[in-house]
Order: C-alpha cells, then sequence, then structure tokens
C-alpha cells in the first residue's frame, strides 16, 4: 500500500513538472515563476494560519538556508524550460543523472555537516544501466 | 544546452532538498516550506521586473491563456511534502527513490504520449534501463549502508 503510494508522490512530482511548464507556455518563464511561487505562497500561507502553526522557530537556523528558496527559482526555471523543449521524460532521466551526481558528491564529502558516506565503486555497473537508458531515450529524441 | 539544464535541475534538486530539510529542521516543515516559497517569490519579483524592463524575454507571442490544470503547480508541491510526511517513513528509504522515480518517469511516458499523440518505445525502454539502474545501485547501498531510515523531510521539501 506504502508502495503504491510513493509511485503516487512520483506522478504528482510529474504532474508538477506538467503543470508548470503548461504555464511557462502560455506566459512565458519569468511570469510563470512569479506566478507559481505566489500561488505557493499564499497556499502555504493559508494552510499554516488555519492550522494555527507556531511562527516561533525550534531551534536557530543557519542564515544561509534561508536562501534555497532562491536557488529554487532557478530550479524552476530549468525545469520549465527544459519540460517544454525536450518533455517530461527525458527531462525526469537527465535530472535523476544530476540527482545521483550531486548527492555523489555530498554524501562522499560530507558537505552541509551530513555524514560522510563514501563512493562505493560497486555502483558503477547501475550507472552503466542508467547511461545506457539515456542513450536509448535521446536516440531518436 | 536543454540536458545540461536538466542536469543541472537534478543537481539543484539534491542541494534544495538537504537545505529545505535542514531549514525544516529548525523551523518546522511547512514553516519551512513557507519560507522557501516566500524566498522564491522575492526572488523571481525582481527577475521578472528586470527581465520586461531589458525585454530579456519575448512575451509578444505569448497566448496568455493556460488551461486551469496549469496553475496547480505550487499546490501539487505542497501536497509532495505532506505525502512524503506520512509515507517515506513506511519504507525502507532506499527503495523510496526507486519507487518515486518510477512514478515519476511512467506518468512522463503517459503524458508525452498524450501530448506528442504517440507513444515512443524508445523512451519506456530507456525508462525501464534507467529504473534497473537505479534498483542495482539501491541494493549495494543498502548492503553497504544498512536500511537506514529516511527523515521525512528530507525527499519532499526541496520540491517545486
Amino acid at each position: 500500500m506504502y508502495q503504491a503510494s510513493a509511485m503516487a508522490i512520483g506522478t504528482l512530482i510529474t504532474l508538477m513538472l506538467f503543470a508548470n511548464g503548461s504555464l511557462q507556455s502560455a506566459f512565458g518563464a519569468s511570469r510563470s515563476l512569479v506566478i507559481i511561487h505566489a500561488t505557493g505562497t499564499l497556499a502555504v500561507l493559508v494552510y499554516l494560519l488555519v492550522k494555527r502553526a507556531s511562527f516561533k522557530g525550534k531551534e536557530p537556523v543557519k542564515p544561509f538556508l534561508y536562501l534555497a528558496g532562491a536557488m529554487g527559482v532557478l530550479l524552476v526555471f530549468f525545469n520549465i524550460t527544459t519540460v517544454t523543449a525536450i518533455g517530461l521524460t527525458l527531462t525526469i532521466a537527465l535530472g535523476l543523472v544530476g540527482q545521483i551526481i550531486a548527492s555523489s558528491v555530498v554524501d562522499h564529502y560530507g558537505l552541509f555537516a551530513l555524514e560522510k558516506r563514501r563512493w562505493n565503486m560497486k555502483k558503477l555497473s547501475g550507472f552503466a544501466l542508467i547511461a545506457a537508458g539515456i542513450a536509448v531515450m535521446a536516440w531518436k529524441a | 544546452m536543454m540536458y545540461l539544464f536538466a542536469i543541472l535541475a537534478g543537481a539543484m534538486v539534491v542541494l534544495s532538498m538537504v537545505m529545505n530539510s535542514q531549514l525544516a529542521h529548525g523551523v518546522g516543515i511547512f514553516q519551512g516550506v513557507f519560507i522557501n516559497f516566500a524566498a522564491g517569490l522575492l526572488t523571481s519579483l525582481p527577475v521578472y521586473f528586470l527581465c520586461s524592463f531589458f525585454e530579456l524575454e519575448a512575451l509578444g507571442d505569448m497566448s496568455y491563456a493556460a488551461p486551469w490544470y496549469a496553475f496547480l503547480g505550487a499546490f501539487y508541491a505542497i501536497a509532495i511534502v505532506a505525502a512524503c510526511n506520512v509515507v517515506i517513513p513506511k519504507i525502507p528509504v532506499v527503495y523510496s527513490a526507486v519507487l518515486i522515480f518510477l512514478g515519476q518517469i511512467v506518468t512522463g511516458l503517459v503524458l508525452d504520449a498524450l501530448i506528442a499523440g504517440f507513444f515512443d518505445p524508445y523512451k519506456a525502454v530507456g525508462a525501464l534501463l534507467i529504473t534497473a539502474g537505479l534498483f542495482l545501485n539501491a541494493k549495494i547501498d543498502a548492503e553497504t549502508n544498512g536500511e537506514t531510515d529516511a527523515k521525512p523531510e528530507t525527499v519532499g521539501v526541496g520540491v517545486r
């Protein structure tokens, strides 16, 4: 049951990419970025107010973490431009490659004060399969 | 160029998740999502004004007519965070990544086929190979690190 729910989360992520991509086709990237972040800010604010959530932090937060949202703008920009140009499937597959590279670097060096997890050579076999999959996808794209 | 953009976006998803999960740890999950979107709004507004002032983006051929579902992006993002909180703690972390990817890519295949009007078998075979590779590496991870339980917020919070 929870396995199906995890897949449903994946479905939601793709639907989100599709929605944001459709928005960019109609309004262009810069307007879409404002619309996406304005609706998100409002929706979460309403949720927090309805839940009467506290805005007092539990513990102090490193100031640079507040900037994650600014980087998110660039992330959404990349996503909506690629989705409209090369389609959802290829965007998702290439995004996975970026995720694997970034998480391997973060883990190997223990960045963001996370526990160090050394790069494992055995995983090259899996990466070979992933690279082959991308090659097949991009073959006729 | 587009391929590079897509890979960079994936890398940013990871950075975004790590940063936002640490933010969520300090201020609360949905408070973190709020800060995330608000910072995004404060960034995207000047970007929009700069783009229109210097005419960086050709908006002339835009239709300005979007279907209703195009406006749902942010709501999906919030639903994803909420769902991750419930679902992720209940399944082994190594497989959650594979399952989420599978859901993503299958939905992508279906929507791409609907948009293009034909089904591309190359993309389906590619998706199968990628999922197999991901599953293999997930098993290797499970053997070396043990099936560590994920914090719910590590997967969903960066998303949008």
